[in-house]
């Protein structure tokens, strides 16, 4: 039994919808039908003459299939096939041989059963998914606090498949990239951990010291530090960053000979400063020195350097001696070092990362752990154990070790995870296959990644996680809420700089340079503005939950002064960009957006093909075929023999070429219907003094004049375009192209958004809780497939 | 091992605002190789540049007849005064770059398959597959001696939108340079990002430790394995690498080949800052030994502000790609003037359409004009780059003469999409084992040149794309 739903799913719209009526009544005895009866011998007579082996028309050779076994196994070509019939687009009407109505509902009864996905549900799988530059910039933000965006201003583009840049299979990691990733890393925690001032004071005891060549250590001889041979105290420290810093130190002196006793303090072995020690033994004093410190350790030093003994001291009765010491020695009690005066107006820790402090009760070793535990779950967005945390503090030690201070060890621990696969890749760990066909389901924190990454761009949030973590997420029930709850959150500003952005080709705007002759006053604030417009325009929708229709048409828009100037509208003053109410519809939706008009003109000239084809694409869903090689391509105004024609009259020269008519008839007809914009989206009452010719018709005999009525012709067709909308968000959502079993999937979400009154959160919903998003397909399943 | 230090003097490059100096440029890769039969003189090494045009030329203004001379084509007059050294290369074919049932997409082929030689799978998304480029399989031979194995230059980011190319995904059109044939090789358009990235290495290279010494009863404990210090951000380097290599093991499919990427690029980065390290430590040991006179020093090139303008960009590039070679940073490079189909435009030369559509030209007049100015733009650019190698000393000749800069599309016509008879030319004489300031009419292989190349860069390859023959009549 043919399944009429299916067809009546796919495309609605009303130049079709006599074409149903006849095709309703062939219903019953199509399900009869078999390929080899009832649809090869129509493909033979209208199909084969151009698409056999020889000709191959358009790389497509239809004479292979001849069993009902293979036709059956052939699902992706019989959807092509498909199309083309239904849309009248084959046979094209330069050929001689057209099928009757009945011929063609016949085929097309027969197309519809071939071009079902016959399997099993299948969910397919997603390649590794690497962050883009977006994603890395807006997780970083939401993992440290900084809205830094290094990945945007400083890594590579990230290629582009299936019209946007976040599809697995495209992302790769050059060795470039992983350069950026470091230096990335280094900048993002320089920025997000300051250092602290530094504030030590110990007593000598507590120090190392050399003393007449031999080694004293705390640990051995805890005793005071008093020098009577050549020695010093030394005091390794970290330093965190490049500044002055001041080192007290309290000493005392057993004076003996004419001079006072020298303690020369020395960084690194360099002397710094010599000083003079006066105060006696009983009663040491302090000094203060200043020094300049580089960041990093240093190896800080008080010399004792002019040891002296009177030749008395060599007396062997030492009775003899007087009250004052023969023997000079040095005592140093105390040792201080501080950040200098104003250096410690130092920003306190980031509270994000540094979720506890090393003090009194927490040995800094176990704060590290646990703030590397934290940080390590929020990178990786799914618990983190304690072996993976200790296994990043292998860093922290051995920067320990190394003299770094306690912030810039964390620093390099969380660096090794800024650049671990498990932060730069969305991982999604093989399992075994619990349903039929080796699908599993995903995990609630795989499920939670995807949903932040699709509707934010970024990594889960605290309630996101906490769903997670409780189990919830794998309940449609719950996942469908929390997409609610996150599309009303202002990071759901995401998916327009994302998807919006991509969907519309408005990055191109960046790029694009309109011929500075023909549209002088073409400037960064128009550009601007125009690419502000559809922001806001995309950004309301989500906000207060409106139709997707209003994608198509509505009776507002958003505009600023200089983006009103362009349009035309009065009474819009400022640069600020606001909503405004309008008075007719030739602006409101995508389509008659000036941003939109210009990506899809030439830098001289409107180009009406560019703007049917990226109607097509981009709104109905029926991509044109490329053109073949060797297309002449249209005249510019005023060459040869064309000086004064209007791009129109160009086009249909050109059109006469039968090999161009097939696929333009309805790319032109479209692009046509919006000459009334020029190339920078201006409305316009004429092309280069010709009057202009908006009027055209569709296949099937829809007939329209202008852009107005053009949009009333889309909007019309309402299945057509929540489809369209419905493959691209899916696209997005998952990361991959689309499969043969997703025309299923996308059949039930068209369905379900109608249902729905078209609502935005709809689509999003019925995009989260589809069966691809939430399940994956094991390994060994696609090399079996394959 | 004996030593030669061919960049005489230590020079100031100034960049970045500031002025940076560099070691002395003593490589691994020089002193490998023996000196020359007669006295033991050193040999340069040599470098090897592939330039990417998009969309084809007009070919009536290219193409000189060949053994023919006499004034240059229009698009080539611009290299008259260094005529001599280029050989422009007359009949060159990319078989794969045609349709070959793929049906169109010429544009998303004359970049995908420029320097693979393999056809590129016809994919929007999934499975990526290409072939490796002539320059990353010369990179994997003669990569190890310098500090970067390669180096990806282009003007125009990968572009950002829809479907590139009739069905071909933006990775093909966008990137000439293929490290595997899954993976292509991000290309640089940032100026300062380049300078950055070819000195950052050195940054990574610290100094030693100056804590405590030996036998000092410090706390720091040196952190030594057998008597090698690592970084710190080696440290890192290594633990992430095991990770991955670990997480390898329980991801299946295209995943492993993503995670591949990773562990190649963890090495790659490894393997340079250990190339830095030791650059570092030779140019410590003899900072005296000095050979004035052979080497011209380090040309200066300004980074810190720079220009937005197309050809002041495209020089700046051009001296940064001229720099990487004098001072042996790298010896491979390749540089795209624009991606494949760009709709660059050209006003300051009078040019305001989009490049890709005047090159559907269709035998405009008006057309072919703007294309012929575009073209010739880029080779009075191509010009600026060679003029200034040639006037470099580089050891025995200039640096022109120890290099081999291939210039060209795969792409002759652009109306016409055909994929024969390519516009190529192929300036410096390879280390002496070119002989240039001819025209040769060939009916090889792009690949066949291909292989021609790497031999005279050192590497022996049995085969490339399409190709196990290597082209003749370079010499």
């Amino acid at each position: 039994m043919i399944d009429n739903d299916v067809i009546f799913k796919r495309r609605s719209s009303a130049f079709f919808y006599r074409l149903f009526i006849v095709f309703l009544a062939l219903a019953a005895p199509a399900a009869e039908m078999s390929f080899t009866k009832d649809v090869r011998p129509l493909l033979d007579t209208y199909c084969f003459s151009c698409h056999n082996a020889d000709k191959k028309k358009g790389e497509l050779d239809l004479t292979t299939i001849t069993s009902d076994e293979v036709a059956q196994r052939a699902t992706k070509l019989w959807r092509g096939v498909y199309d083309q019939i239904k849309a009248h687009d084959m046979p094209p009407d330069t050929a001689k041989k057209q099928p009757t109505d009945e011929e063609r509902n016949q085929m097309i009864a027969g197309l519809a059963a071939l071009k079902r996905y016959q399997g099993p549900p299948d969910p397919g799988r997603v390649t590794l998914r690497r962050l883009n530059r977006t994603e890395y910039d807006f997780t970083i933000r939401d993992l440290v606090g900084l809205d830094l965006r290094t990945a945007r201003s400083s890594f590579p583009s990230d290629d582009v498949g299936e019209g946007f840049d976040n599809i697995g299979d495209v992302l790769s990691l050059p060795p470039l990239l992983l350069e950026k990733y470091l230096e990335a890393a280094t900048i993002i925690l320089d920025q997000a951990i300051v250092a602290q001032p530094v504030n030590i004071s110990t007593t000598a005891a507590q120090l190392a010291a050399v003393h007449d060549g031999k080694e004293l250590l705390p640990e051995n001889n805890p005793g005071p530090r008093e020098f009577t041979a050549l020695g010093e105290v030394i005091l390794m420290a970290a330093i965190p960053v490049d500044g002055k810093y001041s080192l007290k130190f309290r000493a005392g002196t057993d004076s003996a000979g004419k001079d006072a006793a020298l303690l020369v303090v020395k960084v690194d072995n360099q002397v710094i400063k010599e000083c003079k020690v006066t105060a006696v033994k009983k009663s040491p004093t302090g000094q203060n020195v200043q020094l300049s410190l580089s960041k990093g350790p240093h190896r800080i030093s008080l010399h004792f350097s002019n040891p002296y003994a009177d030749p008395a001291a060599a007396d062997a009765n030492p009775k003899k001696k007087n009250d004052k010491p023969l023997v000079r020695s040095l005592l140093i009690t105390q040792i201080e070092l501080a950040s200098a005066a104003g250096a410690g107006a130092m920003k306190p820790l980031n509270k994000r990362i540094f979720v506890v402090e090393p003090g009194p009760g927490l040995k800094q070793r176990d704060a590290a752990l646990r703030i590397t535990e934290n940080f390590t779950t929020l990178a990786f967005r799914r618990p983190a154990t304690k072996e993976q945390a200790e296994h990043f503090m292998k860093i922290f030690d051995l920067s320990m070790s190394q003299g770094e201070t306690f912030e810039e060890s964390m620093k390099y621990t969380l660096k090794a995870v800024l650049i671990s696969p498990a932060f730069l890749f969305r991982i999604e760990q093989d399992r075994k296959p619990t349903l039929a066909n080796h699908v599993y389901p995903l995990d609630d924190y795989e499920l939670a990644s995807r949903l932040s990454y699709f509707l934010w761009s970024s990594m889960p949030d605290e309630e996101l996680f906490a769903q997670a973590k409780q189990g919830n997420l794998h309940d449609p029930v719950h996942l469908e809420k929390q997409a609610r709850r996150m599309l009303k959150d202002p990071k759901s500003q995401a998916l327009a700089e994302t998807f919006a952005e991509q969907w519309l080709t408005l990055r191109t705007l960046n790029v694009l340079q309109p011929d500075p002759k023909r549209f002088p006053d073409f400037n960064k604030s128009l550009k601007n503005a125009m690419y502000e417009e559809a922001m806001m325009y995309f950004n309301n929708i989500i906000r207060e939950d409106r139709s997707i229709l209003e994608f198509i048409d509505s009776d507002y828009t958003f505009v600023n002064e200089r983006l009103a100037k362009h349009y035309g509208l009065d009474n819009v003053s400022g640069p600020n960009m606001r909503k405004v109410q309008l008075q007719d519809h030739r602006r409101g939706g995508v389509l008659t957006m000036a941003g939109v008009l210009t990506v899809t003109s030439q830098p001289g000239r409107t180009s009406p093909v560019k703007r049917g084809k990226w109607v097509l694409e981009q709104i109905v869903g029926d991509p044109p075929p490329p053109p073949p090689p060797a297309v002449p391509a249209l005249a510019e105004q005023g060459a040869n023999g064309t000086a004064g024609m209007s791009v129109r009259q160009l086009m249909e020269r050109h059109r006469q070429d039968p090999v161009c008519a097939s696929c333009h008839t309805k790319m032109d007809a479209i692009g046509f219907g919006f000459e009334n914009f020029d190339a920078i989206g201006r409305w316009r009452q004429d092309d280069n003094g010709k009057p202009l010719d908006t009027a055209g018709s569709l296949p099937g005999g829809v007939a329209f004049k202008g852009p107005v009525e053009l949009k009333a012709v889309f909007l019309s067709r309402k299945e057509e375009f929540t489809r369209s909308l419905s493959e691209k968000m899916l696209i997005f959502a998952l990361g991959r192209g689309l499969i043969d079993s997703d025309q299923t999937i996308i059949d039930s979400i068209t369905a379900d958004v109608i249902k729905d009154k078209f609502r935005f959160t709809a689509i999003i919903t019925k995009v989260v809780t589809s069966y691809p998003f939430m399940h994956r397909r094991a390994p060994h399943a696609e090399a079996q497939g394959k | 091992m004996n030593k030669h230090w061919l960049i005489s003097r230590r020079t100031a490059l100034r960049g970045l605002g500031v002025a940076m100096a560099l070691p002395l440029l003593e490589t691994m890769g020089w002193a490998e190789n023996p000196p020359t039969s007669k006295g033991g003189a050193v040999r340069s090494p040599v470098r090897s540049a592939f330039i990417m045009i998009p969309n084809g030329v007009v070919i009536e203004n290219w193409k000189p007849n060949a053994g023919a001379t006499g004034a240059l084509p229009r698009i080539l007059a611009p290299l008259t005064p260094i005529i001599s050294d280029i050989l422009v290369i007359n009949n060159l074919r990319h078989d794969k770059a045609a349709g070959n049932g793929d049906g169109a997409g010429d544009h998303a082929r004359e970049a995908g398959t420029f320097l693979t030689g393999a056809q590129c799978r016809k994919t929007a998304g999934s499975d990526i597959q290409n072939g490796v480029s002539i320059d990353q399989a010369m990179a994997e031979k003669i990569g190890i001696y310098t500090s970067l194995p390669s180096l990806e230059l282009g003007l125009e980011p990968g572009q950002q939108a829809g479907n590139c190319d009739s069905g071909y995904s933006c990775a093909y059109s966008s990137n000439i340079s293929w490290r595997t044939p899954n993976s292509p090789m991000a290309k640089e358009t940032d100026p300062k990002a380049v300078f950055d990235r070819m000195f950052s290495a050195k940054k990574n290279v610290k100094p030693k430790k100056l804590g405590a010494p030996a036998g000092d009863p410090g706390k720091f404990a040196v952190n030594s394995q057998q008597g090698v210090e690592k970084t710190l951000d080696q440290s890192i380097l290594d633990l992430v690498l095991n990770d991955a290599k670990s997480l390898r093991t329980k991801i299946g499919g295209t995943d492993q080949r993503k995670l591949d990427e990773y562990l190649d690029s963890v090495r790659a980065l490894e393997k340079r800052i250990e190339h830095a390290e030791k650059e570092a430590e030779n140019a410590a040991k003899a900072a005296v030994a000095k050979k004035p006179g052979i080497y011209s020093p380090t040309i200066e090139v300004n980074v810190s502000n720079p220009p937005s303008g197309f050809p002041e960009r495209a020089k700046l590039m051009m001296d940064l790609m001229v720099l990487a070679f004098q001072t042996d940073t790298t010896r491979i490079a390749t540089f795209m003037f624009g991606n494949g189909a760009s709709g660059q435009t050209y006003p300051h030369i009078g040019v305001s359409s989009a490049h890709h559509e005047i090159s559907h030209h269709q035998k405009d007049p008006t057309k072919l004009e703007d294309l012929t100015k575009i073209n010739i733009h880029h080779i009075e650019l191509f010009y600026y780059m060679i003029q200034k190698m040639k006037s470099l000393n580089d050891g025995k000749g200039t640096l022109l003469d120890n290099s081999m800069i291939m210039y060209g599309s795969a792409i002759s016509d652009g109306d016409k999409h055909n994929h024969d008879d390519l516009p190529i030319l192929l300036a410096g004489r390879g280390g002496g084992t070119i002989n240039s300031g001819r025209v040769i009419d060939t009916k090889s292989n792009m690949c066949d040149l291909f292989l021609a190349i790497a031999a005279r860069a050192g590497c022996q390859l049995e085969k490339h794309g399409d190709s196990t023959k290597i082209m003749d009549g370079l010499l």
